[in-house]
């Protein structure tokens, strides 16, 4: 409570080398008890009772209105006519779940996904297997050099976590601009996010830098299919 | 003794008055110091980065690129580079030290790599702790710019963990011994300072503490009065009361200060190390350390770089003070002295540099940022800016206009250009007029003009998605057109008419009257709509004269259109801005890439093949002569009557580039899209390296040769034929030959094209062939195996 009291100290030219713990030996006396119960109710007051630890400023402030849906955001006000909400998993596709377990309804999309493309056994040994293995998707790696970029993304896809697969394609994709199969792996990411006719956008961006790969124009036609059904369902 | 008393009382008396009246003063004052202290302590202006240097193994680059690109990020030397933000160039490799940075993916740490450097690029990456060769690697990203509070004040804010202690110590020799002790003010300090000045006859002594340094900053103005002094004190007591010396010490370390650079004022410790040495606190060296600390005694008398002797002398000093009070040895001491004032030579630094790139950026930013936030919410935003081509951007527009203004005695020249991504529709850099640091009229975004023959590709355009080919005969005879102010008889460049001549060469040597039939026989609504769906925003009259591009545009909207065309026919709104994070690195938007298909890829590949005429024979064909010719560019010229504007807008395999000249009055600048901007275009172009453009054929299309007299479709080369796609269906056959030339076009001489034949072919090496067409070795043969 000492502390309180310096700003008299100061005023009167007290002593002024005494410690901070001796303050007003003047006032110990006895008598002058009227002049600490003033002091006491300055502090009570001043609401001046303990030092207030404060936060870093920075980190207090108040944070700028978060747009409903961070990923829509459009510079032009294009934004995407849908109402931006996660992509029902894919049960309604008709694809029979040969797994049991806990799988996640992103890895049953993925899997739908696959099912329809199984991919070559030489595409299949490249990958991890001890970190991938059981968990099949269109997942292949690249040998570009975006290629760790772009696996990094298909298990940010895997996991669900949408907003860091775009982040990890879209470096990918500045790297590597007209890689169809990077393209055709934002195409699913959109697709997940909901916005499905973006993902019918890349998918078609895919395919005009895919001449002559059948495997992948097929798979972006069906990604299409599947996006124009469900945007259908849900708009119309 | 009753007299005593009574004085006593008395005494007591008006005590307790002053401490009714101080309680009362302290209570007015208190809102004041809690408002300021609590919550947010400073306006931060939001902070604007480039885009993060990926790194990755094949990466065409040089050391040379790299050092340019790291110094621009505000990078030092450092032999051996150890701490955050340093590197060092030898020969072919390069070590840096990257600064650990809040990607909107997350944290990345500080990482030291040793690039090495092949004639074709990066050709290792080895990250220097446990020798593990890494295949990508990104660089925190360069800080570009604020946008700062009225005040101008601009600061990085740190915390009282991250000051080191040293730094504490010596701010506290000199500044103010007893902080840790004092009640917020010093009054024995006071005194001595009083007595000083008395027996000096001048103010010579402050006896100012921090905490009351930290109260004349934060609340009060500069005035030197005894009233100022008093409610200093005050304030000072009370702050110290109520808030804990860290915080107080760390408010002030943060809140100082230290410096002006331009109308930027540099507060703070943390941001005057990074102004002066490129360095974070932690990393600052004792003698650096003393510098700073010198220069809170009077900022802009030892300024190191305005003042380095003053500097040198106060840093002499305020070493000593270090030595003397035991933190630093007498053998510190003596290496400190030898160390130079500054140590980094080069100080080239991008902050702040790009004020027409700050501005896009600020336009582009969506309307929930409210200009409060950029100026108070400490906002990261994550751009697109290239910080390298940003300054060879600059510098080559800033010497070729200056060049031309020598050369042809035409003062006055503006110009303005725009860089960005051929593919992702990032806008990689921009320049707004011919001083790059002025800011000003933002050309780029604000100078609309017209466009000339740029807008003729979207009349060839449009008619090729009305069943036109490349082949397609169009007349380029005088046309008579009745307006509303008369007759309009438009001529061409060269004054002649050329007769009956294919599509694709009428775009190539930007033929006006060709065009002005082609399109009116299109129909210029059908015109119209296709600019729109390139993307350019606004309406356009539907008056004859837009084919001779009568339209008035920005460069950015130029750009908007062309880079439709450059990026197979998919729209992407042109954007400066990747991410927007909180203070606190949270993300808060998102702009993903986003891409509408507009046009069929392969109408879109046939006038793209176009564009690249217009480089192998057309009116850009001076690019043949230099450096880029065999990158098989592709661009339009553009010029307006009189001369008032230049235009060229092209692009590489991977970037677009358009290119104004002009004046600002819209007189005649004399010049002419090949014979000015071109040339401003190649410039840049050759600069900022081109890589080629190799165009895929989608499907659908295939190729077909015709002589260019006849217009027929013919099987093998005459001498005067060209290999051309169509899109299938849309193909010539070989026995149904066109119409021969009509008498018009023979009574107009066609003047010998040299360029119908093209180039010797480059590449002597055979392309498989269509089976139906026998060939011969020849440009186009080549041009096809490009496709392929």
């Amino acid at each position: 409570m000492n502390n309180e009291i310096v700003p008299m100290n100061i005023l009167l030219s007290r002593d002024t080398a005494m410690p901070r713990q001796c303050f007003f030996p003047f006032f110990s006396h006895r008598r002058c008890f009227a002049p600490l119960l003033l002091v006491c109710a300055m502090l009570i007051l001043s609401g001046c009772a303990g030092k207030v630890v404060l936060t870093p400023p920075v980190e207090g402030a108040p944070p700028v209105t978060r747009p409903d849906e961070q990923a829509s955001g459009r510079t032009e006000g294009k934004t995407d006519e849908h109402p931006t909400k996660p992509a029902p998993p894919s049960r309604d596709d008709g694809q029979p779940d040969k797994r049991t377990g806990e799988q996640t309804d992103d890895q049953k999309n993925d899997q739908a996904e696959q099912q329809s493309e199984p991919f070559s056994q030489t595409d299949e040994e490249q990958w991890d297997e001890d970190e991938e293995a059981g968990q099949d998707s269109s997942y292949q790696p690249k040998l570009g050099p975006a290629a760790s970029l772009y696996n990094q993304g298909e298990s940010y896809l895997r996991d669900g976590r949408l907003d860091k697969a775009e982040m990890s394609l879209e470096r990918a994709l500045r790297i590597e601009p007209r890689n169809p199969d990077y393209w055709h792996t934002m195409a699913e990411i959109r697709f997940r996010q909901g916005k499905k006719r973006e993902a019918v956008q890349c998918c078609l961006k895919s395919n005009s830098l895919a001449v002559g790969v059948a495997r992948l124009i097929r798979k972006n036609d069906e990604l299409i299919a599947r996006a124009k059904a469900e945007d259908d369902e849900s708009f119309e | 003794m009753k007299r005593f008393l009574l004085f006593f009382f008395i005494g007591l008396l008006s005590l307790a008055l002053l401490i009714v009246a101080l309680t009362f003063y302290g209570l007015g004052l208190r809102p004041e110091i809690e408002a300021r202290f609590e919550g947010q302590r400073w306006s931060l202006p939001a902070v604007v980065y480039a885009r993060p240097l990926e790194l990755y193994v094949g990466q065409p680059m040089t050391p040379q690129m790299l050092e340019d690109e790291l110094l621009l990020s505000g990078y030092r030397q450092e032999n051996p580079p150890k701490s955050e933000g340093s590197y060092q160039r030898r020969g072919m490799t390069v070590q840096v030290v990257s600064r650990g940075f809040h990607f909107p993916s997350g944290f990345e740490p500080s990482k030291s790599v040793n690039l090495t450097f092949s004639s074709e690029g990066v050709a290792a990456i080895i990250a220097s702790e446990g020798g593990d060769p890494l295949d990508l690697f990104r660089l925190d990203p360069a800080r570009i710019g604020s946008f700062h509070p009225t005040a101008h004040e601009d600061r990085i804010v740190v915390t009282y963990k991250e000051i080191p202690p040293l730094f504490i110590k010596t701010l506290l020799a000199v500044e103010d011994k007893k902080f840790f002790s004092h009640p917020g003010v010093s009054p024995l300090a006071i005194l001595r300072a009083f007595l000083a000045n008395i027996r000096a006859g001048s103010t010579v002594q402050g006896g100012s503490t921090i905490t009351q340094q930290l109260v004349k900053n934060l609340f009060l103005s500069n005035e030197r009065t005894a009233s100022r002094k008093f409610r200093e004190a005050i304030m000072a007591v009370l702050l110290d009361a109520k808030y804990s010396k860290q915080d107080i010490l760390a408010t002030y370390v943060n809140e100082v200060f230290l410096g002006q650079d331009g109308n930027r004022a540099i507060h703070g410790f943390a941001l005057a190390g990074q102004y002066f040495f490129h360095r974070v606190l932690a990393d600052l060296s004792s003698a650096q350390i003393a510098t700073l600390v010198g220069l809170v005694k009077g900022p802009s008398l030892y300024d190191p770089l305005r003042h380095p002797e003053k500097s040198l002398e106060r840093r002499r000093v305020v070493l000593a003070q270090m030595a003397e009070a035991g933190l630093i040895s007498q053998d510190e001491l003596v290496a400190a002295h030898q160390e130079p004032l500054l140590d980094t030579d080069l100080q080239r630094d991008g902050f702040n540099r790009f004020p027409a790139f700050l501005d896009l950026v600020r336009r582009q930013l969506p309307s929930q940022f409210q200009e409060e936030d950029l100026k108070t919410n400490g906002l990261q935003i994550m751009t697109t800016l290239d910080p390298r081509l940003q300054f060879k951007l600059e510098t080559n527009v800033h010497d070729a206009v200056t060049r031309l203004e020598k050369r042809g005695k035409r003062p006055e020249i503006e110009a303005a250009a725009i860089i960005t991504n051929r593919d992702n529709g990032e806008v990689l850099a921009i320049a707004g007029g011919k001083e790059p640091v002025r800011q000003g009229f933002n050309r780029v975004l604000s100078a609309r003009r017209q466009i000339g023959s740029l807008f003729k590709p979207v009349v060839y355009l449009t008619a090729l998605e009305n069943d036109r080919t490349l082949g397609s005969p169009v007349d380029d005879l005088a046309v008579n057109l009745p307006t509303s102010q008369g007759v309009w008889s438009p001529e061409n460049f060269d004054h002649r008419e050329h007769g009956r001549v294919a599509l694709y060469r009428a775009m190539a040597n930007s033929w006006n009257l060709a065009t002005i039939n082609l399109g009116m026989d299109i129909g210029l609504k059908k015109i119209i709509a296709v600019a729109e769906r390139l993307g350019f925003p606004r309406q356009i009259a539907p008056l004859p004269s837009i084919l001779l591009g009568a339209v008035e545009m920005t460069p950015f909207e130029v750009a908007q259109m062309y880079q439709t065309m450059a990026a197979d026919g998919f729209y992407t709104p042109l954007r400066a801005i990747n991410t927007v994070m909180a203070a606190d690195h949270s993300l808060l938007s998102q702009y993903g890439l986003t891409v509408e298909q507009r046009f069929d890829p392969a109408t879109i590949f046939l006038i793209d093949f176009a564009l690249q005429r217009v480089v192998a024979e057309g009116t850009a064909s001076s690019l043949l002569r230099g450096k880029l010719a065999d990158q098989h560019l592709a661009g339009k010229t553009g010029t307006t009557n009189d001369l008032r504007d230049a235009w060229f807008a092209g692009f590489s395999g991977d970037h677009l580039l358009v290119v104004w000249l002009g004046r600002d009055d819209n007189k005649s600048v004399g010049l002419t899209g090949s014979s000015g901007a071109l040339p401003v275009w190649e410039r840049i172009m050759t600069d900022i390296g081109a890589s080629p453009l190799i165009l895929t054929a989608p499907e659908h299309v295939i190729w077909r040769r015709i002589d260019t007299e006849t217009l027929a479709a013919i099987g093998a080369d005459n001498g005067q034929s060209a290999l051309l796609p169509f899109r299938v269906g849309t193909e010539p056959r070989i026995e149904e030959a066109v119409a021969p030339p009509e008498t018009q076009a023979a009574t107009t001489p066609i003047p010998a094209d040299k360029n119908d034949v093209a180039q010797p072919a480059a590449t002597p090496e055979r392309k498989p062939q269509p089976p139906a067409i026998q060939q011969k070795k020849g440009f186009f043969d080549t041009m096809r195996g490009w496709f392929q």
